[in-house]
């Protein structure tokens, strides 16, 4: 098995191109499977270290597709559900799938699910991730691990989407100062902010609603106006 | 029976024939000339008793006494006779009368008969040889109306059979329109898969007929709703393929070198990401109004739920110099789907946020109320905006609809969000308006039913 070998099962050929060609430029070796049960064959092989599977797929579906992998493989399965679907979504993660990204999804995000759920998988760090990341961010009640990408919050695990954990990330290393709305953009959204663009702050809302609105009696992130948001870093005795 | 026309002359035909029948069997049957002694029998007593003992004592004398007391008080004639002898008052009779009187003495009973002029008579033996022979004053009117032999009975019958079909006409003419109605009502309020044909029965007639065509009216409308869901849910999920590869070729183009790329790049991978808001919208949207029944309902704290709500709002809305705020908040419990009820109230308050004016704040009031219809949860959403042309208020719940162009996409929305209120709302037996309040602005209530 190759380190960087993915195998992408999606009836869209032409997106399976265009996803080799990206994730190729990310350093990954993509092989892509148009059909089901030639998608099981290859997945089962074990020539792969991670399958992006689609759950709409003519005739054997994804999920039957994910059943079939499970019975017999343990390798990483990534879920391409339909958005808004989260009857998909709980089923493909109950019947196994190590993640989920509802289609159409931000490619950017898609590599840094790909990354996460091959480091959960115990793989060795991919080629473009620094080595010196600390650990883990930890402010008040909050833990965030950058390699894992998984937020716990009062030891429970937050679900939190690509974007809302960037966001998250970047307040948490300024814990205390606030981030410019510019900045979140460009690093969590990875685009410049332009006059009516509200993107940021729906994020941000949906990642204060999942992390909850206050600490104690704080206000857990704060709107700063015109400027940008800050997470609040709260002294122990607060909590 | 074949046609309403059919019936409806059937039956009156019929009605006056039997009505006819029946008089006629009831004059062949009853004799209105007969005499009934029974009532009179008291009356005739005692006037021949007041009779035989005047004549004991005073003899004809006295009996011409009382004929004339009784011509002046307009009393029918009462003659004594005796054995074959009289009239003992010495008085001429006719000869239908001494004939009475002999028939009586002879046969020892109570004789009838029609006299002259048809005044009815009425003999009557007293004993000890003596004989009345009376006559029958004229029945008065109420006598005459419960006459059983009268007037009544023969009215009595035609009423009856009147009555009886006309209440079986017009119980065959109105039973399948009040099941046509049932079923509109049904079809009215959301249940497509009303219908009339399998309670019509057999029938064959005008409503039946009417009945199924609506029926088949009720199939085509279904049909055609489904249809335009399965349309708008495939457009959907059909429009995301493209979009897809879309921004994974957007997420190309921007690794590409090019400063001046840049910003329109930036620009097309927003818009994707708008389509893609939208579609998810119009998805929820044809979900909303196809899965209309079998939700599963928990109780949701309407209070907490909108206090985040118009925190996650207000956190937004700073920043554009706007606030929101719950000026009023009672504890209310409704059953509902959590996750509808969230998007129903949040889509309203956004949209109230967006149009509010600069450095105003949206008032946000949660009130109980005990209406007629049991108690009811009411949120009402205020803006000072613009607010809204009057024609256009019940339009606004309709997908797409923009009021004006100066409603327009730069301030965000999709243009659903409002309709996904309406529908989810809808779904939860409530109601949503929206009105202009004085001084500008509009306020949108919701009426949940607790």
């Amino acid at each position: 098995m190759e380190e960087n070998r993915i195998l992408v099962i999606d009836d869209d050929r032409e997106l399976c191109e265009l996803l080799a060609e990206y994730l190729g430029q990310e350093g990954f070796v993509v092989e892509s499977v148009n059909e089901g049960s030639t998608g099981l064959e290859r997945a089962l092989s074990g020539a792969h270290a991670l399958v992006v599977l689609d759950v709409m797929l003519p005739e054997m579906n994804g999920f039957d597709v994910l059943r079939k992998i499970r019975e017999r493989s343990k390798v990483p399965v990534l879920m391409l559900t339909a958005r808004g679907n989260d009857v998909d979504r709980i089923v493909g993660l109950e019947m196994g799938a190590d993640d989920y990204l509802p289609k159409p999804f931000n490619p950017r995000e898609l590599v840094a699910r790909i990354r996460a759920v091959k480091r959960r998988a115990g793989s060795s760090a991919s080629p473009s991730e620094s080595p010196d990341l600390p650990e883990c961010l930890r402010v008040g009640d909050v833990e965030l691990s950058p390699e894992t990408r998984v937020v716990r919050r009062a030891g429970e695990v937050v679900e939190l989407t690509s974007v809302e954990f960037s966001l998250l990330e970047e307040l948490l290393r300024s814990a205390g100062k606030v981030v410019a709305r510019e900045e979140l953009s460009q690093v969590a959204l990875g685009r410049k902010l332009s006059p009516y663009d509200r993107s940021v702050d729906v994020h941000m809302s949906s990642l204060r609603r999942k992390l909850g609105h206050q600490i104690g009696t704080m206000e857990r992130i704060k709107n700063i106006r015109g400027v940008g948001y800050m997470y609040i870093r709260t002294s122990d005795r607060d909590i | 029976m074949r046609s309403l026309f059919f019936r409806i002359f059937v039956s009156f035909l019929g009605a006056t024939v039997l009505i006819g029948i029946l008089l006629l069997a009831l004059a062949l049957t009853t004799d209105p000339h007969r005499i009934v002694f029974a009532p009179h029998e008291e009356r005739l007593a005692r006037i021949g008793k007041e009779l035989v003992d005047a004549y004991r004592t005073g003899g004809s004398a006295a009996l011409q006494e009382i004929d004339r007391r009784r011509e002046r008080k307009e009393e029918p004639p009462a003659i004594l006779f005796r054995n074959s002898e009289g009239p003992l008052s010495g008085q001429q009779a006719p000869p239908l009368v001494h004939q009475l009187a002999a028939k009586t003495v002879v046969t020892g009973e109570r004789q009838a008969q029609r006299g002259p002029h048809g005044l009815p008579l009425l003999a009557m033996p007293l004993g000890d040889g003596y004989v009345l022979v009376a006559g029958v004053p004229p029945p008065s009117p109420l006598e005459r109306f419960f006459d059983p032999y009268g007037l009544t009975l023969r009215l009595g019958a035609a009423f009856l059979v009147t009555g009886l079909i006309s209440y079986l006409l017009a119980r065959s003419l109105s039973a399948p329109v009040r099941m046509l109605r049932d079923a509109t009502q049904k079809l009215a309020s959301g249940d497509l898969s009303a219908r009339v044909g399998p309670s019509l029965g057999n029938r064959r007639d005008e409503t039946a007929e009417l009945g199924r065509d609506f029926d088949r009216m009720a199939e085509r409308i279904g049909d055609l709703l489904a249809s335009q869901r399965r349309l708008l849910r495939d457009i959907s999920h059909e429009l995301r393929s493209p979009l897809a590869r879309l921004n994974v070729a957007l997420g190309l183009a921007l690794r590409k070198p090019g400063e001046d790329a840049q910003g329109p790049l930036d620009r097309m991978e927003r818009e994707a990401e708008r389509l893609n808001d939208l579609i998810g919208e119009l998805l929820t949207l044809a979900q909303l109004e196809s899965d209309a029944r079998g939700i599963e309902r928990i109780p949701v704290d309407l209070h907490i739920l909108v206090r985040e709500i118009v925190e996650d709002a207000e956190f937004e809305a700073k920043d554009a110099n706007r606030g929101v705020r719950v000026v009023q908040g009672e504890p209310v419990v409704v059953a509902g789907v959590y996750e509808l009820l969230r998007r129903a109230i949040e889509n309203v308050v956004r949209n109230g946020v967006r149009f509010t004016a600069k450095g105003s704040t949206v008032e946000v009031r949660l009130t109980r109320s005990d209406g007629i219809c049991g108690p009811t949860a009411q949120i009402s959403v205020r803006d000072h905006g613009p607010g809204v042309p009057e024609e256009s208020l019940d339009k606004l719940f309709e997908p797409f609809y923009r009021v004006t162009d100066a409603r327009d996409r730069r301030s965000g929305g999709t243009g659903i969000g409002l309709a996904i209120t309406q529908r989810a709302v809808k779904l939860h037996g409530g109601t949503v308006r929206a009105s202009n309040t004085p001084g500008g602005g509009m306020d949108v209530v919701l009426e949940l039913p607790c």
